[in-house]
């Protein structure tokens, strides 16, 4: 007989299951919560019959911290804001400035910029569904995908000085070149990297065990999603067709050619946590598909232009928003039309509203399967407290 | 970004021409201005009218809201909070603004309309101290429950202790650093 979630559900709504409840800490360290973020659950038996998000460990005031800097001087912050993808918080702010005082980007810099962003696409969502299968319990795999985003990290190194918190973007382009070696090093390692994405998928996305720890738990349904205001990989994972990348046309990806995966319920319901994984999978396919049209189109040039010392946005405001790993990040940034520093930056991430279809999703789970839930959606905590 | 000025038209028709206006006009975020009391009725209007249908909610952003005078104080002005929905077909936005006033700010929550809207206002009432009327659960989501103070205020004055731990620490460098020998 198969019990499903929504039987469990209807049972707590009255009350009769055994009715003794415990209350149990989960967090804020634990290794399951990827970061600082606790969980308060109330417990029958094994299964949840409420939980409560507690989040807030990992607060360190970024929107305050950038209404005391320049405009340039909070670049390094935004590093920090999802510091599994570096590159795409950096471009997010800047494309969100540069819009706002009408800067212009070299065109090279702006290739540069998308080929920083695609790569470090690959690595956060390597750490994502690595995160994910060590979260249940095989850790070979977790292993595997390191090593592939410890190769990714030296070619970063070769691009952008670091291999971490990378800084690599400037108002109005990058902070420095690459020539034509950093190509060809790239090339080849796309080339192995198609290969491991196969290995990877015979090592965990087929094993049977991983597939029935996945299929059908927590399945978020389209208009769930939608009405939780899920982004990036976890949207599309319920099947709904939006990446920014299309949809806002920034930087010049309007030029390349690359298919926005959706969750098709491979092994379940379209939704579930499965779905989730195999979308970062296909995701990954299409950003090295988008890397090599890339590594094809960037040409010689500029790669930072001219922008005044002291920059003062025009008075007003702007929400500007790009697709991170972690689906939209948006800046809101306003300025007074006076000083130095913007008047007020809010951040939006991804992970903070996946967080709120936690209290919600969880009801009626089992405690194992909380962990699979938690790690598909593949939440940073210092992206949410930011 | 895709915001249209004729969505913002359509909206401020759909309201009333009177009490809902259009700022930013010219710039690349043209938003529809409307008072407190409607932020409810708008957003249903935009979710559910057959030719807006913003059904998936980005962000709700809050700002302070200062005048500095010529002798460096900080005056208040009130708050503004500004939602940003979007088309959950094309993703096309709209961006709705409310000004609020300065003492006991609170506007309606919006948190049975979109899952996701509760923890925004969370956050909002947590570092500006705007209150949610009909809030499913407002309590503070980033600092602890005991914290005093809203700190996205402009006017925030850092405690020197909480519960006894000390916000600052003495300069431990002071004695070694050149100007001071």
């Amino acid at each position: 007989m198969n019990i499903t979630q929504e039987d469990i559900r209807s049972r707590i709504e009255i009350n009769s299951i055994s009715g003794n409840e415990i209350e149990v800490n989960m967090g804020p360290h634990h290794p399951s919560t990827h970061g600082v973020i606790r969980f308060i659950l109330h417990l029958d038996g094994e299964i949840v019959v409420r939980a409560t998000p507690d989040v807030g460990y990992l607060h360190r005031s970024i929107e305050k911290i950038a209404e005391k800097l320049p405009y340039s001087a909070f670049m390094p912050y935004t590093d920090r804001v999802d510091y599994v993808a570096p590159v795409n918080c950096n471009v997010g702010y800047a494309l969100a400035v540069e819009t706002m005082g009408n800067l212009e980007v070299p065109e090279r810099a702006t290739w540069l910029r998308m080929l920083g962003m695609e790569l470090t696409r690959i690595a956060s969502h390597l750490l994502g569904v690595g995160a994910l299968t060590v979260d249940l319990g095989a850790y070979t795999p977790f292993v595997h995908a390191l090593r592939e985003r410890e190769y990714i990290f030296d070619l970063m190194e070769i691009l952008t000085g670091t291999r971490m918190n990378n800084n690599y973007v400037r108002l109005g382009g990058v902070c420095q070149n690459v020539n034509d070696d950093f190509f060809e090093k790239l090339s080849k390692y796309l080339d192995h990297f198609v290969l491991f994405l196969d290995e990877f998928e015979r090592l965990i996305g087929l094993n049977k065990i991983f597939i029935e720890r996945l299929k059908g738990i927590g399945v978020v349904k389209a208009e769930e999603a939608i009405h939780f205001s899920l982004s990036g990989p976890n949207l599309r994972g319920s099947g709904v067709q939006i990446d920014l990348r299309k949809t806002d046309n920034y930087c010049f990806y309007d030029q390349l050619a690359f298919d926005v995966v959706v969750g098709k319920g491979k092994f379940g319901v379209v939704g579930d946590s499965y779905d989730r994984y195999d979308v970062r999978i296909e995701e990954m396919k299409q950003s090295e598909k988008l890397l090599r049209q890339i590594l094809s189109k960037i040409k010689e040039g500029e790669i930072q232009a001219k922008i005044p010392k002291k920059l003062i946005l025009p008075e007003g405001e702007l929400y500007h928003r790009t697709e991170a790993p972690r689906g939209e990040l948006g800046f809101h940034i306003i300025s007074d039309g006076k000083s130095l520093t913007p008047y007020r930056v809010k951040i939006r991430t991804g992970s903070f509203t996946a967080m709120t279809t936690l209290s919600d999703k969880l009801k009626g789970m089992m405690v194992a399967d909380v962990i699979a839930y938690f790690a598909s959606l593949d939440v940073v905590a210092p992206e949410v407290d930011r | 970004m895709k915001y249209s000025i004729d969505i913002c038209e359509k909206l401020v028709q759909l309201v009333s021409p009177v009490s809902a206006e259009i700022i930013q006009r010219e710039s690349k975020m043209p938003i529809v201005k409307i008072s407190a009391q409607e932020v409810r009725k708008v957003i249903q209007i935009a979710v559910s009218n057959p030719g807006l249908k913003f059904n998936f909610l980005n962000n709700i952003s809050g700002t302070h809201l200062t005048e500095i005078s010529e002798e460096g104080d900080i005056k208040s002005r009130g708050f503004a909070l500004l939602y940003v929905l979007s088309r959950s077909d094309d993703f096309s936005s709209v961006v709705i603004g409310v000004d609020l006033p300065d003492l006991n700010p609170s506007v309606d929550s919006i948190d049975d309309i979109f899952g996701s809207a509760n923890w925004f206002e969370r956050e909002i009432y947590d570092l500006l101290g705007v209150v949610f009327n009909n809030s499913c659960d407002l309590r503070r989501i980033m600092l602890p429950d005991d914290w005093v103070g809203h700190p996205l205020r402009k006017d925030f004055q850092e405690k020197s202790s909480y519960n006894g731990i000390p916000t600052t620490r003495e300069d431990e460098l002071a004695a070694v650093r050149v100007d001071n020998l």
